[in-house]
């Protein structure tokens, strides 16, 4: 039996239905911003949530969150310690947080059974969690991909530059083909207003019916907003450090409409 | 899928943008009003049957991007645009790297349509002798009949052996006016007097691209005449040689570029070296030498799938999502 699982590093983990990934394909959307701000907004909704920073190369949510975590997935995965160890409380926002380490290589580098194994530590390890979100990393490779077919419900972050709308189309592509059934949700970040938002929505939207024949739907727009950059220069929470503006709201307005099914 | 927007004053110069850049099979993703620019159209463009990273087991970017380089390799591109195409291709990658290399191809040179030139001006046709200026010639006026206007054709090559007769069989074949003008004067004269809705093209003597003098004249003539300077030369050869003898042409004035004998080429690093190094837009193609077969719109996406489909490997496959448009 154990042999037979690692002939088939294939074989998935089932769908963890407390797990929203949040991928983009391309970075510098916001996503990761986006992966912290929503665990912050679910925390204080639903109380225990854990962010899992997947963006391996490129971690940098304790960076945003000013942790400095003494344990992170690297160690987790080079077995040093279980991956529950691996989790960090962030005592501020109340959420736990799984940090990636910047520079250690990535995903992509990881053997298939390793990955095989993460992923069922992850799911073992999501059961006891409320919420878990996943920040995935850019790119399309397939260790991203299994890392999101993990998750219920993928939120894909675009903005209306056409590179990000090309590669937010190409995630959604390779996981419509991949899992048909996938729950798939379109966020537009940075956005010059509401209206401008749903407008770049409604030209991904076309593209996916168009050539996918899919309608993934909105799951929100979130307006651009000079405090963000604020929130994240002194490594603060938005929630916390300004509650009331506009993009604060709009990821409260998301998260209502998350509890929602499509 | 290779997405792109445009804009134009008016919504059909936007489209028309689009239908240059990405063909007719481009999906209109949504059209916006900028105000004073004019307005703004999102297309796309996705060939349902490319091949995606999927195939052959799953290899990634880099079995796609190996395979761009087989297709440029193939064609002599030159190393540094070889370099280029890659690096941009490489940003692109989305799933398809046939669209990808469209997408590079894109960014690097330029592309126009028959309808984005102005039909009051006329195309000066140009280029080395033997290049196939006489049948483009024709084949423009072709495209200006069956576009519902009257063509004129102006010859400054009626006196080469069988010029003339040549000349009068093409302009009787397609119902064009002809004129045989020796000077430059005589051009000018000969395109100022033409009705309104008359598409003019003037077709040339072979040119040496190494002679200075002789560009130069071609240069003045089209001045004079207010005409778009267009080079057409075969495809195929040597892509250095392409590209000093495309440069020459563009010193002169040349902007647009219509390459000819694509379907007897099987190397087209010439003719992308040509327009990279040049800057002149890629206007039209010639697949045949039948007058009927008119001029083939060239565009990324096709020029990519041209240079696919030359590959000695694989040619079968790409091919399909075209079939499936005719």
């Amino acid at each position: 039996m154990i042999e037979s699982s690692l002939i088939e590093p294939q074989q998935k983990p089932q769908r963890c239905a407390n797990m929203i990934a949040v991928a983009s394909g391309k970075g510098g959307v916001g996503k990761t911003w986006l992966s912290v701000t929503l665990s912050h907004a679910l925390a204080r909704k639903d109380g225990s949530v854990l962010l899992f920073d997947g963006d391996l190369g490129l971690a940098n949510v304790d960076i945003q969150l000013g942790l400095q975590p003494g344990k992170d997935l690297s160690g987790a995965l080079e077995g040093r310690y279980d991956l529950a160890e691996a989790a960090a409380r962030h005592a501020e926002a109340g959420f736990d947080v799984i940090a990636g380490r910047s520079g250690s290589g990535g995903l992509a580098g990881l053997p298939a059974p390793r990955l095989s194994g993460l992923l069922q530590d992850l799911a073992a390890l999501s059961a006891g969690y409320k919420r878990v979100i996943l920040d995935l990393g850019a790119g399309l490779e397939p260790p991203v991909r299994r890392l999101a077919a993990l998750a219920q419900t993928s939120l894909i972050v675009a903005t209306d530059e056409p590179t990000s709308l090309t590669d937010a189309y190409a995630f959604i592509k390779l996981a419509h083909k991949q899992h048909p059934k996938s729950d798939l949700r379109i966020v537009v970040n940075m956005a010059g207003s509401l209206a401008e938002g749903e407008r770049t929505y409604a030209t991904l939207l076309k593209a996916c019916e168009s050539f996918l024949k899919i309608s993934p739907p909105l799951a929100g727009v979130i307006r651009r907003d000079p405090k963000v950059k604020d929130a994240i220069r002194h490594q603060s929470p938005i929630l916390t450090r300004h509650p009331t503006c506009e993009a604060a709201t709009d990821v409260e307005k998301l998260v209502q409409r998350l509890a929602r099914r499509p | 899928m290779l997405l792109r927007s445009f804009t134009g004053k008016t919504l059909p110069e936007a489209m028309n943008q689009v239908r240059s850049v990405l063909g007719d099979e481009a999906i209109i993703l949504s059209t916006q009003d900028e105000g004073p620019q004019g307005v703004k159209v999102t297309a796309a463009l996705e060939a349902e049957e490319a091949p995606s990273f999927e195939v052959g087991g799953g290899a990634g970017d880099l079995d796609a991007l190996d395979r761009i380089a087989a297709v440029l390799d193939h064609h002599r591109i030159p190393r540094g645009l070889m370099d280029r195409l890659l690096n941009t291709a490489a940003d692109l990658l989305a799933g398809d790297w046939a669209m990808a290399l469209a997408g590079a191809l894109d960014q690097e040179l330029a592309f126009l349509a028959l309808s984005d030139l102005d039909p009051a001006q006329p195309v000066m046709l140009v280029g080395p002798a033997g290049a196939g200026k006489s049948v483009t010639a024709a084949k423009l006026c072709a495209c200006a009949r069956l576009a519902g206007a009257r063509a004129l054709l102006v010859t400054m090559d009626a006196d080469k052996a069988g010029g003339r007769a040549q000349a009068e069989a093409f302009a009787e074949a397609l119902g064009a006016r002809l004129i045989c003008a020796e000077s430059p004067d005589a051009v000018a004269a000969a395109v100022a007097e033409r009705a309104a809705d008359e598409m003019a093209v003037i077709d040339t003597i072979g040119s040496n691209p190494f002679d200075p003098v002789e560009l130069r004249q071609l240069g003045e003539t089209a001045e004079t005449a207010a005409a778009v300077l267009t080079l057409v030369t075969p495809a195929g050869g040597d892509p250095a040689e392409a590209a000093d003898a495309a440069l020459a042409y563009a010193e002169a004035g040349a902007r647009a570029l219509i390459p000819t004998r694509l379907d007897t080429a099987r190397r087209l690093g010439g003719l992308v070296a040509a327009a990279h190094v040049s800057g002149m837009g890629l206007l039209a193609a010639g697949v045949s030498r039948h007058i009927g077969a008119g001029l083939t719109a060239i565009n990324p996406v096709s020029l990519a799938r041209l240079m696919i489909t030359c590959e000695p490997f694989d040619p079968s496959s790409l091919l399909a999502a075209d079939h499936q448009h005719d």
